[in-house]
């Protein structure tokens, strides 16, 4: 029973530290904007204390852009099953993020940021479904 | 790999046996030894996401402290000197993840912090630090009175009280009492005596739950950071 009750308990918290960063991150992003972001992955950087997806973002027909996707240290994101090699150069992504408050192009996984493939298959952070419920976005 | 992986949790459950099995010459003490995991019921939002740029609100800081918590950049924690930077002794135990605590022998309290893989060393014995120099997880001594564990920490670099800048000086004195309830909870109640940046001591507390022996099997203690120059100064600043 003890045992059932610490794993109920362990349950609950580890998604808890699942948006845990090194650094504050209402500093550094702007919670209170949500982006959705669909580009191809140039580079995953699976590293501490942040790991980063690089993402090349076609906008207005042929114009690109490089953006720097900030996520939980390695750790957090290990737990969930991913490894350096869940994601690599040329996916396809679809990720749910808050910018940075400078304006840098650099945007953060926060409470309710996801990352997806194309078909919905979350990969990290919030279901899609919930998401797309929350901004109102076509399913 | 899996061979590797499968060796350091052999080692860590035979290491972390035999670290415990002395901790049975700790008589009359309650026994904290275990895996320990963060309850987010203080302070949730500031420990796990952090805190907006400012907010300082329910800190005894002086104007020194406010000033230098209003100036600070958070883009400082991307310059190369500062990304692999641990948290130090006094912010540490705030944050999430689990921690473990076992004996290296009968005087030396080993306290194990998943994040980052930090160890600190709670002296015993009374111990004098074997230097002036100063760490991030500073000089602790401790010692148990009636069922309470007492720690004095000194000997820490300057940090952070919160992630936005709010600062603690290399002068600043931490007394940590860490207490027991029931054997599955555990509170430290914290006081940080810093005139240089507080008005008055600022005391707080945090808890865990106990976790499982099993817990091992997840407990990571592996840590490597790499530090990468970004153009700009941060990710995503030197682009055009």
């Amino acid at each position: 029973m003890k045992i059932c009750l610490a794993r109920t308990v362990l349950l609950f918290l580890i998604p808890l530290s699942l948006g845990y960063s090194h650094h504050s991150f209402p500093g550094i992003y702007d919670v209170d904007q949500q982006w959705l972001l669909k580009g191809v992955v140039n580079e995953f950087i699976f590293r501490n204390p942040h790991t980063f997806v690089v993402l090349e973002i076609t906008s207005d027909g042929d114009t690109t852009e490089q953006w720097y996707i900030e996520m939980a240290p390695m750790q957090v994101l290990m737990g969930r099953g991913m490894d350096k090699n869940t994601i690599g150069p040329g996916d396809d992504l679809i990720i749910t993020c808050n910018p940075a408050r400078d304006g840098g192009k650099s945007c953060g996984l926060g409470q309710k940021g996801g990352l997806y493939r194309p078909d919905d298959q979350l990969l990290y952070g919030m279901d899609p479904r919930q998401l797309h419920d929350l901004l109102n976005l076509p399913k | 790999m899996k061979a590797a992986k499968t060796i350091y949790l052999l080692v860590t459950l035979l290491v972390g046996f035999g670290l415990s099995t002395a901790s049975s010459g700790q008589d009359g003490v309650p026994d904290i030894t275990g895996y320990w995991m963060w309850l987010p019921h203080e302070e949730f939002r500031m420990r796990l996401w952090g805190p907006e740029p400012g907010e300082i609100g329910g800190l005894p800081l002086n104007e020194k402290a406010i000033n230098a918590a209003m100036a600070f950049d958070p883009n400082d924690y991307y310059k190369p000197e500062n990304q692999c930077r641990n948290h130090g002794a006094a912010y540490v135990m705030r944050a999430p993840f689990a921690r473990q605590f076992l004996y290296e022998d009968t005087d030396i309290l080993l306290i194990r912090i998943e994040l980052e893989a930090q160890e600190r060393k709670i002296y015993l014995d009374g111990r004098l630090p074997s230097s002036e120099e100063h760490t991030g997880l500073g000089h602790s001594v401790g010692s148990w009175e009636s069922e309470i564990l007492t720690v004095t920490t000194t000997h820490m670099t300057p940090y952070y009280h919160r992630r936005n800048g709010v600062p603690y000086s290399e002068n600043a004195v931490m007394t940590e009492h860490f207490l027991l309830h029931d054997s599955n909870y555990l509170t430290i109640i914290t006081k940080v005596d810093d005139p240089e940046y507080l008005s008055e001591p600022l005391v707080r507390s945090i808890s865990f739950k106990k976790l499982p022996d099993s817990y091992a099997d997840q407990f990571n203690f592996e840590y490597d950071c790499e530090i990468i120059e970004w153009e700009g100064g941060a990710p995503g600043r030197g682009l055009q």
